[in-house]
């Protein structure tokens, strides 16, 4: 499965012919994924006394997670988490100090993501894991670039 | 050169395509043999990469019907028909640039014709490599190498599943003239094992080594048939690529 949406995001149609059902992996994957999505959302929604279109699909929210998601990296299972963490703690901080320039900080902190660690923090740390060790580098192309 | 055993292995009856209204394919038949290595030839535009597309599906028919081995293929998706047994590799070269030569060549294993999987598909592909001569750059991504051998290894994937039949669509275009050779040879030794392929192509000389038999397709019509010799002095044929007089 893994080894197919690798193939898949490389070349759809030469996955196509070398024999993946590219349509139904894709339905699983969403599906998947989305079952975790749903997951946190039922555990999520009953803290809250009342959800509302507004609040759960707030471009400030949808923003958010890709952010977490890019700044820990988006090509492994782990990246992810990498970035919640930092970005909460900061988020946070930030909202206590100065609240009303949330929104401006988002705005940075995507671009600065984008231009400077497109690949984020795995992507960092890989790189730096290769670079110390030289003889591995022709072993492991790793990422997707 | 190995003649067909004789069985039909891939039959295709009265196959049509029209894109809107323009016919790009016009009720063409023509069968392949077990073993047998047949050519595709015909003036650009005249329909052969839509033999090619058709048979591997990447549209579906308008009309007719495509059998390997008696087993109906028109209008199945591309990946039924991939798994089927029909393996193919492209015009402009499709290689999977974010996975090493080995994941290249494993990714056709491990999905085609005949699965493989973990280390059995892994150590087919090395052996793979080493028949299409790119066993010492396996670990290397393919963006690193030339552009025959990034053909290469989209024929070691095509070959990975173990195919009854290879569909080559101008695999040796854009090949220099050593290049060109290597890349005969080799097409040539897949013939002497016993494989049918079917090939498009430009390169006469190719033809004229690889092929058992040959058709000419001219807007989208079969206007000859026959061994490449034959064909290749055939008044239509002639006709077709270089205009009546």
């Amino acid at each position: 499965m893994a080894l197919a949406l690798r193939i898949i995001g490389n070349d759809e149609t030469v996955a196509r012919h070398a024999g993946i059902n590219t349509a139904w992996t894709k339905v699983v994957l969403f599906m998947t994924t989305g079952f975790f999505a749903a997951l946190v959302g039922a555990i999520i929604a009953p803290r809250y006394s009342y959800i509302e279109p507004n609040l759960v699909f707030s471009p400030e929210l949808s923003f958010l997670v890709v952010i977490m998601a890019l700044l820990g990296g988006t090509q492994r299972l782990w990246g992810p988490l990498l970035g919640v963490i930092p970005f909460t703690l900061i988020w946070e901080a930030i909202s206590i100090w100065i609240p009303n320039f949330t929104t401006l900080f988002l705005g940075l902190a995507f671009l600065t993501i984008v231009y400077f660690i497109p690949h984020g923090f795995v992507g960092l740390f890989e790189k730096r894991w290769r670079s110390n060790r030289p003889g591995t580098n022709a072993a492991h192309p790793g990422a997707w670039q | 050169m190995t003649a067909g055993t004789g069985r039909t292995l891939l039959d295709v009856q009265q196959v049509t395509k029209s894109f809107g209204g323009l016919v790009a394919v016009d009720a063409l038949s023509f069968s392949v043999k077990e073993q047998e290595v047949v050519g595709v030839i015909g003036p650009n535009g005249s329909g052969k990469t839509t033999v090619m597309n058709l048979i591997s599906g990447v549209f579906p028919l308008t009309a007719g019907s495509i059998r390997l081995a008696g087993r109906e293929l028109s209008n199945r998706p591309a990946h039924q028909i991939a798994r089927a047994g029909v393996a193919r590799t492209f015009q402009l070269v499709r290689v999977l640039p974010g996975l090493s030569v080995i994941d290249n060549v494993v990714a056709g294993a491990v999905f085609g014709h005949r699965r493989r999987w973990g280390e059995d598909a892994r150590y087919h592909a090395v052996q793979l490599l080493e028949r299409v001569g790119l066993a010492d750059k396996q670990f290397q991504p393919v963006s690193a190498l030339t552009y025959i051998d990034q053909k290469r290894v989209e024929l070691a994937r095509a070959l990975a599943g173990e195919p009854q039949v290879l569909l080559l669509d101008e695999w040796l275009a854009g090949l220099n003239p050593s290049e060109l050779q290597t890349g005969i040879e080799l097409i040539e030794s897949l013939s002497n094992e016993g494989r049918t392929i079917i090939l498009v192509e430009h390169v006469m000389d190719a033809i004229r080594t690889l092929c058992d038999r040959c058709i000419v397709v001219n807007s989208g019509k079969l206007i000859a048939e026959g061994t490449p010799d034959a064909v290749l002095s055939d008044p239509v044929v002639i006709a077709a690529y270089l205009g009546d007089d």
